[in-house]
């Protein structure tokens, strides 16, 4: 027979391990944090060039298998880098499946985007590479969908820019209706 | 029974249930989750693409998912990735070459088409040839579409997927139905 303090304690683990299991169900299926490194998101995030200013946002991780319907066009998402599963992209997606595009800089061209593929581009077209340089990539590779800065405290809460309309020119819906 | 009573004890039985959920239901779920992700999981898988090795109408396989298991993928074993066609379909798949390997897409054809795999992708195929849609017609994988090491077949005839694929220069020799 356990002492009170014995099963106290005991109580006190399990609930421990059970807050644990459910608080990584949480970050890692739903919605959690991250700090976004970089300048290819300029000016939507980490507008300040100085390394010590990152910003982290609130992600929206419900957008894997099934729910890769719910991304949009001129969404911010992070991706898994086609070329290194450890490396992780912030883009922003500018066309889905079946949408025709111009890439940057071959204004004769018009690519389709295939099936169960987006295109996606940096806003700072200097400082990012994109759909433009290595093509559409997998839904698949997104891993998340960025809602809100939450950090510095001054852009807590701040409404993440939309698709420049610029760039909405470039794309062909269904491959038949400009976007704007 | 008056109904008042009646009332109260539908509400302590539905407060009860709801507890129970709460504090059981869903932390065994998430555990079980976490375990899925981080460790491995038993999962059904279906279709004529990986036969001999793998059954048609289904076979339940056993994929690995502990730390570290993109080092371990090599040429030759059987993997679960996400289709890039459509992210809500999973597959298993051959590896038949990592990054910078350069293989036939598909020896069948009157023209040869030969593709070197690019940095941080793997091309995937699956064991028969003949139906199956895998990187001959999606191009080479980025590894981050991978999901798992498939290790065995547990059910319905429980054995191990061994990786006994041999490369001869000049040309790929699976040893599929072993």
């Amino acid at each position: 027979m356990a002492s009170a303090p014995k099963i106290l304690w005991r109580r006190r683990v399990v609930g421990a391990a059970a807050a644990a299991s459910v608080g990584l169900f949480v970050v890692d299926n739903m919605a959690s944090l991250q700090m976004v490194t970089g300048r290819s998101m300029q000016p939507a995030l980490n507008p300040d060039s100085n390394r010590l200013r990152r910003d982290v946002v609130l992600v929206d991780k419900m957008v894997r298998g099934e729910l890769a319907e719910r991304l949009r066009r001129g969404d911010i998402v992070t991706l898994a880098s086609p070329f290194d599963p450890d490396r992780r992209l912030v883009k922003r997606i500018v066309a889905l499946p079946h949408d025709c595009i111009v890439p940057l800089g071959r204004p004769d061209a018009l690519v389709r985007v295939p099936k169960g593929h987006c295109w996606i581009e940096g806003d700072e077209s200097f400082h990012s590479s994109d759909s433009n340089s290595f093509g559409p990539v997998p839904l698949a590779l997104v891993t998340s969908r960025a809602v809100t800065p939450v950090w510095p405290p001054s852009r807590f809460g701040a409404r993440l820019s939309s698709l420049p309309e610029w760039k909405k020119a470039r794309v062909y819906v269904n491959g038949t209706e400009r976007l704007a | 029974m008056s109904r008042q009573r009646l009332f109260a004890g539908a509400g302590r039985f539905a407060w009860s249930t709801a507890k129970i959920g709460v504090r059981v239901v869903l932390p065994t779920a998430c555990l079980l989750h976490a375990v899925f992700d981080y460790a491995g999981e038993i999962s059904p898988s279906m279709g004529p693409s990986m036969l001999p090795t793998l059954n048609l109408a289904g076979d339940t396989v056993l994929v690995e998912r502990l730390p570290g298991w993109r080092r371990r993928v090599q040429v030759g074993d059987l993997v679960v990735f996400i289709s890039p066609a459509n992210p809500a379909r999973r597959a298993i798949k051959r590896v038949l070459g990592g990054p910078g390997d350069t293989l036939c897409v598909d020896p069948t054809k009157d023209k040869l088409a030969f593709v070197q795999v690019p940095r941080g992708h793997v091309w995937l195929q699956g064991d028969n040839y003949s139906n199956s849609t895998d990187s001959r017609t999606h191009g080479p994988i980025p590894q981050a579409l991978l999901r798992g090491r498939v290790l065995a077949c547990v059910w319905p005839s429980p054995r191990l997927l061994p990786n006994n694929v041999e490369i001869v220069p000049g040309q790929f020799v699976g040893h599929a139905s072993d």
